[in-house]
């Protein structure tokens, strides 16, 4: 009997102690969302930025009536940042615009929420890859685990690095796809679990499969980078399970686990061998090959793991264009002794991968995650929101590390050893979110941290120039308004002495040297540089926005001295960029504000456009725009022609309302 | 404690609850993706069938007439044909309105989708069949397949034989389930054999709910009751049935080949074609539904390519040897139960195109066919998700998630679809970009450029229709043109109107295109001066003693009504004897023969009109409208 009532009061105790612990990670959890939401409420007054303007407060799409159901699929496939639409974060965008219009603070809000949930993800995904084989020998009991997977979170959910994905609105794409990559890996945690220590069970394989593939359809939806969580599941497998099932190695699986991590890198390395110049057509718009990229970024990826464990938020500014082109292995010599790092902490992972499995697990996590947008393919070299995901598995590691040493060190306060640099990130992530709360002090910011960057100089000057537009202070007197004007100059001269052949920054001194200083001899050479630019420069995307804010501006003065030189710029890049409907456009729109415009000569450069982009449905738009006033029949052909493109019906709906008019 | 039959019934649905909600939020979403529908184009035969009925307020006389008067069946359609009355009569809303109660069908129908679809997985024991029938029911209800259903008004009729074909199916489950524990429910068989009848009335296709049953019996109940023994009445039943049912269409399909043969005579196809070219469609329908092209759906497909044999095209054998190697399997898989159930969805789509996709000398292709047929397409994947959820029912919230998700998919499509069918230019545009070899979306093309006053390009598509068509007579090409410059408001080419009759002697194929002048002459859209010369043009082709050329009777009546526009009453009466001289019993003929011969004062003509009138209406072949114009004349 006494023995009965010591065992069922043995029990009852370790109920209370599990509830207990329970009901401290909760609170503990909590704790770290309300943290993350306080430091982050100062940043969600801040306005919308850069790439937010043409993705969302530009896209007309999002501005529909929510009654009716085919608008919301227009507004989700309003996109063209990716080759599978980002409907997810696309429809995300219009659900805040239908509830409160382009309200910065809204859609910062829904971001901040979404990062809140990651956080909760990421803490249960700590706890269950504590659980795995290869860990679970070091488990030090359940309590232990909370502790990192909460301190896991903690660095996650409060380090500066995400700011500038959490404040920038269009980098609710990253998030989106983020979440979705870690919902799908903990249905994949909660079921291996089970199999490596029960075995396989068909009813659960075929549940799991059918969760994943949601989870990667959405994310792969919200971003392609969603596509990773494929490449994760073997990750896991190899640097964690060890293809154990059942209780024992499954040495077969094994290594079909290592053919899959493996087989992406074969692919793309195959790929490369049989038709390089696919891979490598994508970078005819870049001023940097494939191969300076690839040795670029070997760089770049320490300077992320730098920025990770050493939070210089001085450091984190918004662009990164100061970063110099590795030209070679040796040019310059960090990228050598970058590639020697990478290489030897591969080795080491591989040759510690039983000892230290959280060392091999976080090096491919880490670099996995990073594959899709720090490798071959042609996007710009340097952005913080890359981490978003990588940074997860350095988050596990940091905290891994962090609960280790204060178990090695007794002497020490855990609470000290945990909470000094939680303590840091919270300061840290406070300032920079206090400094993105208003878009001229985080240009300020970044140009003063950042003064190599042709970007950041451009965009500061732009703030400063955009106050003089827009008139405020309202009280600015014309001392001030000057100052501002020399000082936006002085930036956007700063940008054209870091990147002389980028057009953003001509286009400016361009603007500025004609409106406010037209006796400056200075002021004259602009456009003849851009002339001579336009015969080599390999065109990026900010300088077609640069060329067509060119454009209007000469739009706006067709009487001035340098209109014909505008036209002949434009002659230039459209003979050498046929296919680039924008610029046709931009051509087009000169050409119709010129003295010298006829009807015929403005249908030959439309028909001209729409020739050679015969696949673009807006080169047939222009045309139809061309003939409404003269001759509706022949709009409506042309209409139908743009339509019979538009395979996703993009238009649908605006044609529609042009047909109701 | 043994709980209330009404205790039992309230822990039942209020078990059912969330799925309850789930059927509910599957309606609204139908009604939200379909609702901007309602503002979309009369078309086709929507003018014939609905739109010409007039204001019948108050006049339940004509009403009537429109009711029994439809002749686009072999019944009459009375049933789909009082529901477009009744609407004029309770509002004067007119399209909108009847788009409305056509999208209202069509989520009533998707409910009894939804409705078998859980009775059947219910008597087959597929675990969370509930949520199954739900979600498979999601998927027929928002399939952008049925668009061009629910938005083309006079499509109702299949709609409602739908209907009643579903409710009758119900009806005989839960007959049959009462049967199974011995309970024999008279109500179910009055209500079944009403549904019957109401379908057949709707439109004559409800006539396969007699194979469908047999269907349900054989292959869903399989002739046990509840404890799994054979009934053996309903054995024979389905036996007989099947074997008669067979017999009947061998040897009547023997016995009226001919019959049927030459029905085919005014078809560009024969029998044998129409035949081989369904073998295609049929596969067609198909991948339309599993894989939908929203691109290529639409009314018009008139740009099929007919099959001519076996090898031409070459994909016709391959679809004749995919429907055998079909047949042979399903027939294969009836020998064990649990095939039997999987053939029964593969031959619920076979028999639900036996009528329209067979012998029946009807156009070739039409999506409106698959309205019922569908649900077998609907209900193959849902038992073979239902077989994994016997084996295994973890998969299951899994499973139902990712049908929610192929349900708003479809949904998606659909809206888009609807967006189109909501606005007659963007129709236009998306028929001729799908379809750019069918005449009739070059022809609409034509219309939609005259309207916008562009003559010049319209002419250009009417050029392309004429192209396309292949058999279409250059008359009538010549004589769309002079319409489509009426419509653009410029003068006809008066070379071209010289130019109909020369070396054809029968000018006109089609009926369509001289009505269509006729009524624009009549609505005084035509010059009057290009008007009079055309149909002085034609009368120097269609009169006289033995006139060169000649046309189908019915075009007598339109040239008769298009000199009657121009004030010609003699050229008219012309017409008319001309018409009456090939349908001396027609109605509408002698009426207006009455009204000429009045006109120009020729009594003997008049009093032998009323005479042949009179003698018709005593046989009762005139309609109440046509009484009233009869005794109209006769108190003048």
């Amino acid at each position: 009997m006494r023995n009965r009532a010591q065992n069922e009061r043995r029990e009852t105790n370790h109920i209370v102690i599990d509830v207990r612990q329970k009901f401290s990670a909760n609170k503990w959890l909590l704790l770290i969302l309300v943290a993350t939401s306080i430091v982050y409420w100062a940043g969600l007054s801040g306005p919308f930025l850069h790439d937010d303007v043409p993705n969302l407060t530009g896209n007309t799409y999002l501005v529909i009536d929510p009654g009716v159901f085919d608008e919301w699929r227009s507004a989700s496939l309003s996109s063209n940042a990716g080759i599978f639409t980002r409907w997810v974060s696309m429809l995300s965008f219009a659900v805040n615009h239908s509830l409160s219009g382009f309200d910065a603070f809204s859609f910062k809000l829904t971001n901040l929420i979404i990062h809140l949930l990651i956080t909760l993800e990421i803490y249960l995904f700590c706890l269950l890859l504590l659980r795995t084989p290869a860990l679970e020998r070091n488990r030090n009991g359940e309590q232990r685990d909370t502790v990192i997977a909460l301190v896991a979170a903690a660095i996650w959910a409060l380090h500066p690095l995400h700011v500038s994905t959490v404040l920038y609105v269009v980098q609710r794409m990253a998030q989106l796809s983020t979440f979705f990559v870690l919902a799908g890996l903990l249905v994949f945690l909660h079921y291996r679990l089970r199999w490596a220590t029960k075995g396989w069970d068909a009813a659960e394989v075929v549940t799991a499969t059918l969760w994943i593939l949601l989870a990667g359809g959405l994310a792969l939806f919200s971003k392609e980078n969603g596509i990773l969580l494929l490449w994760l599941l073997p990750v896991i497998e190899v640097s964690l399970f060890h293809g154990r099932i059942g209780g024992l190695p499954n040495s077969a699986f094994y290594r079909l686990a290592w053919l899959a991590v493996l087989s992406p890198v074969i692919i793309v390395a195959v790929g490369l061998a049989l038709d390089p110049a696919y891979l490598y057509a994508g970078f005819n718009g870049r001023e940097f090959t494939m191969v300076e990229r690839l040795l670029t970024q070997s760089r770049v990826l320490l300077h992320y793991l730098g920025w990770f464990f050493w939070p210089d938020i001085q450091s984190m500014v918004f662009h990164h264009d100061g970063i110099v082109h590795s030209k070679s292995v040796l040019e310059p010599l960090s990228t050598l002794s970058s590639l020697i790092f990478w290489s030897l902490s591969l080795i080491c992972a591989w040759l510690l991968r039983a000892r230290l499995p959280l060392f091999l697990f976080t090096l491919l996590f880490f670099l996995v995650a990073q594959s899709m947008e720090s490798s071959f393919l042609p996007l710009q070299m340097v952005f913080e929101h890359r981490n978003y995901l990588p940074s997860v598995a350095l988050s596990l590691a940091f905290a891994y590390a962090l609960v280790g040493v204060s178990q090695q060190v007794p002497s020490v306060r855990i609470g000290f050893l945990l909470g000094a640099p939680l303590l840091t990130l919270v300061l840290l992530t406070g300032a920079r979110s206090a400094i993105w709360s208003d878009e001229l002090d985080l240009a300020r910011f970044n140009a003063l941290h950042a003064p190599q960057s042709a970007r950041t100089n451009f965009i500061y000057g732009q703030a400063l120039y955009g106050q003089v537009l827009s008139g405020t202070p309202e009280n600015m007197g014309e001392e001030k308004r000057k100052q501002l004007i020399l000082s936006a100059r002085n930036h956007f001269k700063r940008m054209y002495e870091l990147a002389p052949r980028d057009f953003a920054g001509l286009v400016r001194l361009h603007q500025l040297d004609s409106t406010y200083f037209p006796s400056m001899s200075e002021g004259r050479q602009w456009m003849s540089i851009m002339i001579l630019l336009a015969e080599t420069r390999r065109l990026q995307e900010s300088d077609k926005v640069a060329l067509e804010a060119l454009a209007d501006f000469s739009i706006a003065k067709p009487s001035s001295e340098s209109f014909h030189d505008v036209q002949k710029l434009f002659q230039v890049l459209t003979e050498r960029y046929p296919h680039n409907q924008r610029l046709a456009f931009a051509q087009y729109k000169l050409l119709a504000n010129s003295e010298e415009a006829s009807n015929d000569s403005l249908l030959v450069l439309l028909e001209s456009a729409r020739r050679n982009n015969p696949s673009d449905v807006q080169s047939h738009f222009a045309v139809a725009r061309y003939y409404i006033p003269q001759s509706p029949g022949s709009a409506f052909i042309a209409i139908g022609e743009g339509l019979r493109r538009d395979s996703l019906r993009r238009q649908l709906i605006s044609v529609k309302r042009l047909f109701e008019q | 404690m043994k709980s209330s039959p009404y205790q039992a019934f309230a822990t039942k649905w209020c078990s059912d609850y969330p799925v309850l909600l789930a059927i509910l939020f599957v309606l609204v979403m139908g009604a939200w993706v379909y609702a901007p529908g309602i503002a979309g184009p009369e078309l086709l035969d929507d003018r014939s069938s609905v739109t010409k009925i007039g204001l019948v307020k108050g006049d339940y006389e004509a009403g009537l007439d429109y009711i029994f008067g439809d002749r686009s069946g072999a019944l009459g359609r009375s049933v789909s044909m009082s529901t477009f009355v009744l609407e004029r009569l309770l509002s004067d809303q007119g399209l909108p309105l009847s788009k409305s109660v056509n999208i209202a069908i069509h989520l009533f129908n998707g409910l009894l989708v939804i409705l078998l679809f859980w009775r059947l997985l219910e008597i087959a024991q597929f675990p969370g069949y509930r949520w199954l029938a739900v979600l498979l029911g999601a998927c027929w209800l928002l399939h952008p397949l049925h668009v061009s259903t629910v938005l083309y008004v006079v499509q109702r009729m299949a709609m409602l034989a739908t209907t009643f074909m579903l409710l009758g199916c119900l009806s005989y489950i839960s007959w049959r389930t009462r049967l199974t524990k011995g309970q024999f429910s008279w109500s179910r068989i009055i209500l079944l054999a009403l549904f019957f009848a109401l379908g057949l009335f709707s439109k004559e296709n409800a006539i396969l709910l007699i194979p469908v049953l047999v269907l349900i019996e054989a292959l869903w109940f399989q002739c046990l009751d509840g404890q799994g023994r054979v009934l053996k009445t309903a054995r024979f039943w389905t036996i007989f049935l099947i074997v008669a049912g067979i017999l009947i269409a061998v040897f009547g399909l023997d016995f009226s080949w001919d019959w049927f043969d030459r029905k085919y005579s005014n078809r560009v196809f024969t029998l044998e074609e129409r035949l081989l070219t369904e073998s295609r469609i049929l596969w067609d329908y198909v991948a339309q539904w599993y894989t939908p092209a929203l691109a290529k759906m639409g009314l018009y497909h008139d740009d099929i390519e007919i099959s001519r044999s076996f090898s031409q095209p070459a994909s016709t054998l391959a679809a004749c040897i995919a429907w055998l190697i079909v047949a042979v399997l399903t027939s294969a898989m009836c020998f064990w139960r649990w095939g039997r159930y999987l053939a029964f969805p593969i031959f619920l789509y076979l028999i639900g195109h036996s009528i329209e996709s067979t012998v029946w000398p009807l156009e070739l292709y039409f999506e409106h066919r698959n309205y019922f047929p569908s649900i077998g397409l609907v209900l193959l994947p849902g038992l073979l998700v239902g077989f994994l959820l016997k084996k295994m029912t973890e998969p299951l919230a899994a499973v139902c998630v990712w049908l929610a998700f192929v349900a708003l998919f479809l949904a998606t499509m659909t809206g888009s679809q609807v967006t189109v069918w909501s606005s007659r230019p963007l129709l236009t545009l998306y028929h001729l970009n799908g379809h750019p070899n069918s005449v009739r979306a070059n022809i609409d093309m034509a219309t939609q450029l005259a309207q916008m006053g562009d003559a010049s390009n319209a002419h250009y598509y009417s050029r392309s229709a004429f192209e396309v068509s292949g058999t279409e007579r250059r008359g009538d090409y010549l004589l769309r043109n002079a319409a489509l410059s009426c419509i653009a408001g410029v003068s006809a080419n008066r070379e071209e109107v010289d130019e109909i009759g020369n070396g054809e002697t029968r000018p006109f194929s089609s009926v369509t295109t001289l009505l269509t002048y006729t009524r624009l002459v009549e609505a005084k859209v035509c010059p009057a001066e290009d008007a009079t010369y055309m149909a002085g043009h034609l009368h120097s082709l269609f009169s006289g003693e033995s006139p060169s050329h000649s046309t189908a009777s019915k075009n007598y009546l339109n040239l008769a009504v298009l000199e009657n526009a121009l004030g010609h009453y003699d050229r008219s009466l012309d017409y008319v004897n001309r018409y009456l001289s090939y349908s001396p019993g027609s109605v509408r003929g002698l009426l207006m023969k009455l009204q000429f011969a009045v006109v120009l004062g020729l009594e003997e003509v008049a009093d032998d009109a009323v005479e042949k009138l009179k003698a018709l209406d005593k046989e009762g072949k005139l309609t109440f409208q046509e009484q009233q114009t009869l005794a109209l004349y006769l108190r003048t």
